[in-house]
C-alpha cells in the first residue's frame, strides 16, 4: 500500500506497535548517501523510542531480505525495493519501503499492509489492482480468459512487457549454463511466481475492488483515497470484459514504459517523518536532510525545479530552528557577546569581544558550484567545479588560460589562488563575490550560485552540505570492502568533528602523527578531490581519443579500467559532465548516452537521456531498452538497483550493443 | 633569544618519545619567552621615546621598528603555544592512563614526573570521592568507562567479529544475527559480555551531539 505524506507518522507508530518489547526493526540499506542520511535519522528515531534494530549495507537484496525476515520483525529498505516486486520475497514481515526510485512495482502498492511503501508524489495514473501486476501478460491468455469475471492469475508467457524484465524458466538460473540467461539480482520474477504469491490472496473480482479498497481503513492505518482511473471504472459499464481488460493492459504499459524517475530522496522523507513526531527541533536531524536532499541533486536524481522545492522546505525549517540565519552578519553577531556584559563590571570604553562556538547550527545561503573550495584552493575549486569547467572548455589549453585570465581581472593574483582558500587573504575571500558579478559573465560563466546549506563544526568553521554529501559518496565508491566503506561514509555522517584544510593537502600532521583514520569525514574530502579529478581525466581521456562512437539512436564510450569508474553513481556524473561539456560547445544534440565500465568479468553498462539544458530532468527509458535487448539474446546480464544500469558479462558486451541498436532500429 | 626554538623543540620531543616531563626544555623556553617580553618591552619604550603624531592626532610608532616588534609578538605567542601545547597533551596521556591502565601490544608505557605522579594521585582521589559520593554501587569508576551505566539501557554497537553464527534470541527475547560490520541497538543486558570481549564496540549516536 501506498502511504501519503500526512500519515507516515502512522506508519511509524504501527512499527512501534509491531515491534513491542521483544521485536526488532530490520533496516536494509543500499550505498548511497541519500540512503545513508535517512538510515541514521531512522535510527535515531528508533533510539529515541527505545526499539531494538539492526542496519546494515544492503548487497543482494533477495538474500538481506531472507535474513532479515528469519529474526526481525519488520523490514525497512531505504533507497531501494520500490520499483521491484517485494511481494514474491515476503517472508511474512512487514516490509517499509522509503525509497524514491519510481514507478513504484504495482504489487507493492497493491499489497494491503504488508508492503507500505511512504508515498509523496501525486500520482493519478496508478492502475488497479488485479491480475498482471507485472506487465507482462500477453493478449492471448487474456483472451482465453476473457469469459471469466474471477479470472485466475495467468501463465508466463513467452511474451515480456517493455517495462519489466522476468525470467520465464526460474530452472535456468540454477543450471548453472553460461550460455543461459542468468540473473544475479532479479527485479521481477517470473509469472510463475506471481501467480503462485497471488494464489495465497483470494483474487479479486472486478466489482469487488471498489469496495475493498473503501473498507481498508483500518483503526491504526489509514489509506488514501483510491487514485486508480476514476474515469476508467466509471466507463466500465460500458466496455466488455474483454475490452476492460485490454484497457487496463495498456494503462498497466503506459504505467511502466513511462520511463524511470525519482521522488522527493530518503533522506527527506525520514526528515518529514521526523518532524511529524516530536522530532522536528532537532538540527543535526535536519542537517542530515540537507546532505541527502543535496546529494540526490549533485547526482542528477533531482532536477533544478525539484532541489528548489525542497531546499525552500529545508529552509523555512532551517529558520524556524535559528531566526537569525537569513543573514551572514546578523549570524556572526550573534555569535559573539562582550566580556564586560558577563562580569557586570559595568566597565565603560573599549569591550572584548568574545566569540561563541554556535557548533552544529544549520544556516541556508547562497554558495558557489565551486568544488569544495573551502578545503581547497580558489583554482582548484574552479578548476575541478563542473559548471566552470564546462563553461570554459578548461580540458583545453585555451580554457585554462581563460580561467588565469579571469583571476587575474578580478585581481587576484595566482599564487594566492594556489593556496588553500581558508588561508588566502581576508581581503580577497570579502572581494570575491563582487569581482565574480562582475567579471564572470563577460566568460560566459553563468549560475554560479545556488542555495547551499551549511552547518558550524567548529569556531568560524562551516561545512557545506555538498562537501559532506561528496566526501561521504567518496568514501563509498573507493574501496572493495563494501561494508568497511559502508561504516566509514555512516561515521563521516556523524562526525561533528571539522575536517581540516591540511585534510585535503598534505595527509601528515605534526600533532596526530600523520594518520586520517580518525577523521572519516577529512578522508572522504581527500577521496572525493581524487575522484573528481579521474572523472575530469577519464572525459579529457575520451574526448582526446575521439572515443565516444555515435550510431543512430545513441552515443556510447568504453571508459577505461579503473574499478572506481564501474561505479553507477561515479558513471552518472561522468554522463552528467560529458553532456555538459558538448552542450556548451554546441556539438550534441538530441542523442542519449551510453557509457560502459570494465569490471572484473563484466561490463557496467548504464545508459543516460539527454535533456536540453543542465539541471532538467527527462524519464529514463533505457531500463526498458536494456531489458529488451538482454532478453532477446543469450549472455550473462544482471541488474541492480537502478533499471538504467545492468552488468554485462565481458565476452557479451559488444554483441549486446549491436542488438540494442538492432532493436531501436526496427522498433 | 631563539625565537621558538625551544618550543618546537618540545613538541618534537611530544612526538618522538613517551619519556618523562622535560623540566629542563621548559625551563628554557619560558626563559626565552620572558627574553622576548623584556626585549618586545624595550623596543616599545624606545619607539615610543621617538614616536611622531599621526594625521589624525594620535601617536604611532615610525615604520622602521614595526616589523622587529612583531617578529618578537609572533616569538612569544609561537612560545606560548608550544607550551600549551606541551601540556595538554601530556595531560591527556596521564588521564589515559588511569582510564586505560592496560597498554597496548608495542606500546611504550608514559614516563611520569613527579609533578605528574602527583596530578595522577590526586586525579583518582577526585574520581573516588565523586564515586563514592554520587553512585555507591559502584566501585571503580574505570570499570563502567565509556559505557552507560544501568542495565537496562540499550546501546548503539557495531560488530567487530561475529560473536556467534547464525541467528540467536538474546535473553531479552530480540532475534538478532550478527555480521561484520552491521550497527545493532540492543539492550546492554544481552551485549555486555561481547562488548567486553571486543567482538562488539559501542558507538556515539548523534543524541550525543545536540
Amino acid at each position: 500500500m501506498k502511504l501519503e505524506i500526512e500519515y507516515w507518522h502512522r506508519g511509524y507508530q504501527q512499527i512501534l506497535r509491531d515491534c513491542g518489547q521483544d521485536g526488532s526493526v530490520w533496516i536494509l540499506c543500499r550505498p548511497t548517501v541519500d540512503a545513508l542520511c535517512a538510515a541514521r535519522i531512522l535510527s535515531f528515531l528508533l533510539r529515541a523510542d527505545h526499539v531494538a534494530h539492526h542496519l546494515q549495507c544492503c548487497t543482494n537484496l533477495e538474500e538481506d531480505l531472507k535474513q532479515a525476515s528469519a529474526v526481525a520483525t519488520c523490514v525497512v529498505l531505504l533507497h531501494m525495493g520500490a520499483p521491484q516486486n517485494l511481494t514474491k520475497w515476503y517472508q511474512g514481515r512487514q516490509i517499509y519501503v522509503l525509497d524514491p526510485a519510481r514507478p513504484v512495482h504495482l504489487a507493492n502498492i497493491h499489497a494491503n499492509r504488508d508492503i507500505v511503501v511512504f508515498w509523496d508524489i501525486d500520482e493519478t495514473e496508478i492502475p488497479s489492482d488485479g491480475e498482471n501486476l507485472s506487465g507482462n501478460e500477453s493478449s492471448e491468455s487474456e483472451d482465453d480468459d476473457e469469459s471469466s469475471e474471477e479470472d485466475e492469475p495467468s501463465v508466463a508467457s513467452s511474451d515480456h512487457d517493455e517495462g519489466e524484465f522476468e525470467y520465464q524458466d526460474e530452472n535456468d538460473e540454477n543450471a548453472g549454463d553460461p550460455q543461459q540467461h542468468r540473473e544475479e539480482n532479479q527485479d521481477d520474477s517470473d509469472d510463475d511466481d506471481d501467480s503462485s504469491v497471488a494464489r495465497t490472496k483470494k483474487p479479486r473480482r472486478e466489482d469487488e475492488e471498489e469496495s475493498h479498497e473503501q473498507e481498508r481503513d483500518t483503526d491504526t492505518m489509514e489509506e488514501t483515497e483510491p487514485t486508480t482511473e476514476p474515469t476508467a471504472e466509471s466507463t466500465s459499464s460500458l466496455l466488455t470484459p474483454r475490452q476492460w481488460q485490454q484497457d487496463r493492459r495498456q494503462r498497466i504499459e503506459r504505467y511502466y514504459s513511462a520511463g524511470s524517475y525519482y521522488g522527493a530522496p530518503a533522506a527527506f522523507v525520514a526528515y518529514q517523518l521526523a518532524t511529524q513526531l516530536r522530532f522536528g527541533d532537532h538540527t543535526t536531524l535536519l542537517w542530515l536532510a540537507c546532505v541527502g536532499v543535496t546529494d540526490a541533486y549533485w547526482h542528477g536524481r533531482l532536477d533544478l525545479t525539484g532541489y528548489s522545492t525542497l531546499a525552500l522546505q529545508l529552509r523555512q525549517a532551517c529558520q524556524k530552528l535559528d531566526a537569525d540565519d537569513s543573514d551572514d552578519i546578523a549570524m556572526r553577531a550573534r555569535n559573539t557577546v562582550y566580556a564586560e556584559q558577563l562580569s557586570s563590571s559595568g566597565a565603560t570604553g573599549e569591550r572584548t569581544k568574545l566569540s561563541l562556538r554556535g557548533t552544529g547550527r544549520v544556516f541556508s545561503q547562497p554558495d558557489y558550484k565551486f568544488f569544495l573550495l573551502r578545503f581547497s584552493s580558489l583554482l582548484d575549486a574552479m578548476m575541478y567545479s563542473d559548471t566552470v569547467s564546462t563553461q570554459l572548455q578548461l580540458y583545453r589549453p585555451a580554457g585554462m588560460n581563460k580561467l588565469k585570465e579571469l583571476l587575474a581581472k578580478m585581481g587576484f593574483p595566482l599564487t594566492e589562488c594556489q593556496q588553500p582558500y581558508a588561508f588566502m587573504k581576508p581581503a580577497l575571500r570579502r572581494m570575491l563575490a563582487s569581482k565574480l558579478q562582475e567579471y564572470a559573465e563577460e566568460y560566459g560563466l553563468e549560475n554560479l550560485e545556488y542555495t547551499s546549506f551549511l552547518r558550524i563544526t567548529g569556531y568560524q568553521s562551516v561545512l557545506s552540505a555538498a562537501d559532506a554529501a561528496h566526501a561521504a559518496a567518496a568514501l563509498l565508491d573507493f574501496g572493495s570492502d563494501k561494508d568497511d566503506m559502508f561504516n566509514r561514509a555512516l561515521d563521516a555522517l556523524q562526525s561533528n568533528a571539522p575536517p581540516r584544510v591540511m585534510d585535503l593537502q598534505n595527509e601528515d600532521n605534526l600533532v596526530n602523527g600523520g594518520s586520517l583514520t580518525g577523521n572519516p569525514l577529512g578522508y572522504g574530502l581527500h577521496l572525493a578531490m581524487k575522484l573528481q579529478k579521474k572523472i575530469f581525466a577519464a572525459a579529457a581521456s575520451l574526448m582526446e581519443r575521439n572515443a565516444i562512437t555515435s550510431l543512430a539512436h545513441f552515443r556510447y564510450a568504453y571508459v577505461g579500467d579503473e574499478p572506481v569508474l564501474a561505479k553507477p553513481a561515479v558513471l552518472t556524473r561522468l554522463a552528467q559532465y560529458l553532456f555538459q561539456l558538448h552542450r556548451v560547445n554546441g556539438k550534441w544534440v538530441g542523442r542519449p548516452l551510453i557509457l560502459l565500465a570494465k569490471d572484473d568479468d563484466f561490463y557496467t553498462v548504464a545508459g543516460y537521456e539527454y535533456t536540453e539544458k543542465a539541471g532538467d530532468w527527462v524519464r529514463n527509458r533505457w531500463g526498458q531498452h536494456f531489458a529488451l535487448a538482454a532478453q532477446s539474446m543469450t549472455g550473462t546480464f544482471s541488474f541492480g538497483h537502478d533499471s538504467h544500469v545492468i552488468r554485462v558479462g565481458s565476452d557479451d558486451v559488444q554483441r549486446f550493443l549491436e542488438q540494442l541498436h538492432y532493436l531501436m532500429d526496427s522498433a | 633569544m631563539d625565537f621558538g626554538r625551544y618550543g618546537r623543540e618540545l613538541l618534537l620531543e611530544l612526538k618522538r618519545s613517551n619519556a618523562a616531563y622535560n623540566d629542563t626544555l621548559v625551563s628554557s623556553c619560558l626563559q626565552d619567552l620572558n627574553l622576548h617580553v623584556c626585549a618586545l618591552g624595550d623596543q616599545v619604550a624606545a619607539a615610543s621615546r621617538d614616536q611622531h603624531a599621526s594625521t589624525d592626532g594620535k601617536p604611532k610608532l615610525s615604520m622602521s621598528v614595526r616589523p622587529s616588534i612583531l617578529l618578537q609578538e609572533a616569538a612569544i605567542h609561537r612560545n606560548k603555544r608550544c607550551l600549551l601545547t606541551y601540556h595538554w597533551v601530556r595531560l591527556q596521556r596521564i588521564q589515559k592512563q588511569y582510564w586505560s591502565p592496560r597498554q597496548e601490544e608495542n606500546e611504550e608505557p608514559q614516563q611520569l614526573g613527579p609533578a605528574e605522579e602527583d596530578f595522577l594521585q590526586a586525579y583518582q582521589q577526585l574520581h573516588q570521592r565523586y564515586a563514592q559520593n554520587t553512585l555507591p554501587f559502584v566501585d571503580d569508576l574505570r570499570a563502567h568507562a565509556g559505557l552507560p551505566p544501568l542495565n537496562t539501557e540499550r546501546v548503539l554497537l557495531r560488530v567487530v567479529t561475529a560473536p556467534t553464527e547464525g541467528p540467536v534470541v538474546l535473553a531479552s527475547g530480540v532475534s538478532v544475527e550478527f555480521r561484520v560490520g552491521a550497527t545493532h541497538f540492543l539492550p546492554w543486558n544481552d551485549v555486555e559480555e561481547w562488548v567486553r570481549k571486543g567482538h562488539l564496540r559501542v558507538l556515539t549516536g548523534e543524541e550525543h551531539n545536540e
